[in-house]
């Protein structure tokens, strides 16, 4: 595997053979659902450029009864340089390859949806599972710093017969921890409300599913 | 002694309100119930039991039923002959079907998809002072294509409203800065 650009990207640490080997085995072993968390997972630097990049771009004020928060549209056409070179990171073979060997699922290798999300005070997002268009893996990149009393955690439900029971895994944003999940039947989370006068800004999308290149 | 607001029994002001009712939609009366029968409903309402209904993809809130007995303050309201012709005369319809329902800080509901409300005419009875928009909790109606009306939640007022194939309500998500508080009132559907 070509691991120039992944050490370009990513903390050297996470491309090891034996790390990505332990990662895959929480990743199978996790709790709700397949899901993980990993800390300082880019290069801090690009992380910064990331946020400073997003300051310009446009978010949008939206809110439904599902949620209330704010999200600049997908980046696919984005101007902004890092951040298209990051989306193009993401997409690219390297990446992907990556994360089918750390999670063992197949995803495509030319689909990819990306955008920017902020809460502020009072915002937050209800509980669903994601499913939506050939969805394989949800994920963020936290680029603010949180504290679980401040609200903003990305809670994961327990279910039971495919219904959501209650959340038994939290998830608090820190700047560049990268959070991701199986979406499936039972993919149930929440992001919480930011309780606080404070913005939690992340990027994210998902990860798509073999034959869904619409 | 009659328990609504005499403005709204009066026949010329009914049909004025059933006028704009009719071309809007919507209609807000406001001091709708005598102040001491509000008082009286609002300190009998704030004792009653409420059962917490919790179901995380659709809703979480609290309400009460009160089945059939007729002396109790919220049955006194429903069977109320003056609020029966004020329904009748701007709905056309005379049954309702009622419920207390009571939404605190991280309580909302979420549209269902696999269940699709029908189209009809809801009726809401505020009984909350003090109750701010920006806390949340209140009634929304949206149409599909970015629509949205809000229902005012201002105490002791009665709201009618009516949605269209297509509309559909639900309780916006009640955030922090209720701070404790919790928006109560009564939901009528119109049979």
């Amino acid at each position: 595997m070509t691991k120039t650009v992944l050490k370009y990207w990513l903390n050297p640490e996470y491309i090891k053979e034996e790390r990505m080997k332990s990662i895959n085995k929480q990743f199978q072993t996790s709790k709700p659902f397949h899901n993980l968390e990993l800390e300082n997972f880019f290069n801090a630097n690009m992380c910064n450029k990331i946020l400073n990049a997003l300051s310009k771009e446009k978010f949008d004020f939206k809110e439904s009864d599902l949620f209330q928060l704010s999200q600049t549209e997908d980046m696919k056409n984005t101007k902004n340089k890092v951040l298209k070179e990051f989306r193009e990171f993401l997409i690219s073979k390297e990446f992907i390859k990556y994360m089918e060997d750390i999670t063992s699922l197949k995803l495509n290798k030319n689909k990819i949806d990306f955008a920017g999300s902020l809460y502020q005070d009072t915002d937050y997002l209800l509980c669903h599972d994601d499913r939506l268009e050939g969805r394989k893996i949800a994920f963020l990149i936290y680029l603010s710093d949180f504290e679980d009393r401040e609200g903003g955690c990305l809670n994961l439900f327990s279910s039971k017969n495919n219904l959501p029971e209650k959340a038994i895994k939290s998830i608090v944003p820190k700047f560049n921890k990268f959070a991701f999940f199986e979406v499936s039947n039972i993919s149930f989370h929440e992001v919480e409300e930011v309780i606080v006068d404070k913005q939690r800004i992340a990027v994210g999308g998902w990860f798509h599913e073999i034959g869904d290149d619409q | 002694m009659s328990k609504i607001n005499s403005f709204y029994t009066d026949k010329n002001n009914l049909s004025k309100i059933r006028e704009v009712f009719h071309n809007q939609k919507i209609v807000s009366l406001q001091q709708f119930l005598e102040k001491e029968e509000y008082f009286k409903l609002v300190k009998y309402i704030e004792k009653v039991k409420l059962k917490k209904e919790f179901h995380p993809i659709h809703f979480s809130y609290c309400s009460s039923e009160f089945g059939n007995n007729k002396n109790n303050e919220f049955n006194m309201l429903l069977e109320d002959k003056e609020l029966r012709i004020i329904i009748k005369e701007l709905t056309g319809m005379e049954k309702v079907e009622a419920k207390l329902l009571s939404f605190g800080w991280k309580e909302y509901t979420i549209i269902n998809d696999e269940f699709v409300e029908s189209s009809g005419i809801d009726i809401i009875i505020d009984l909350t002072e003090g109750w701010d928009d920006k806390f949340g909790g209140c009634v929304t109606v949206i149409d599909g294509e970015g629509n949205s009306t809000k229902v005012p939640c201002t105490p002791n007022t009665l709201t009618i409203l009516q949605r269209a194939e297509g509309e559909h309500k639900f309780i916006k998500y009640a955030n922090h800065l209720c701070n404790g508080k919790k928006h109560l009132f009564i939901l009528c559907q119109v049979v």
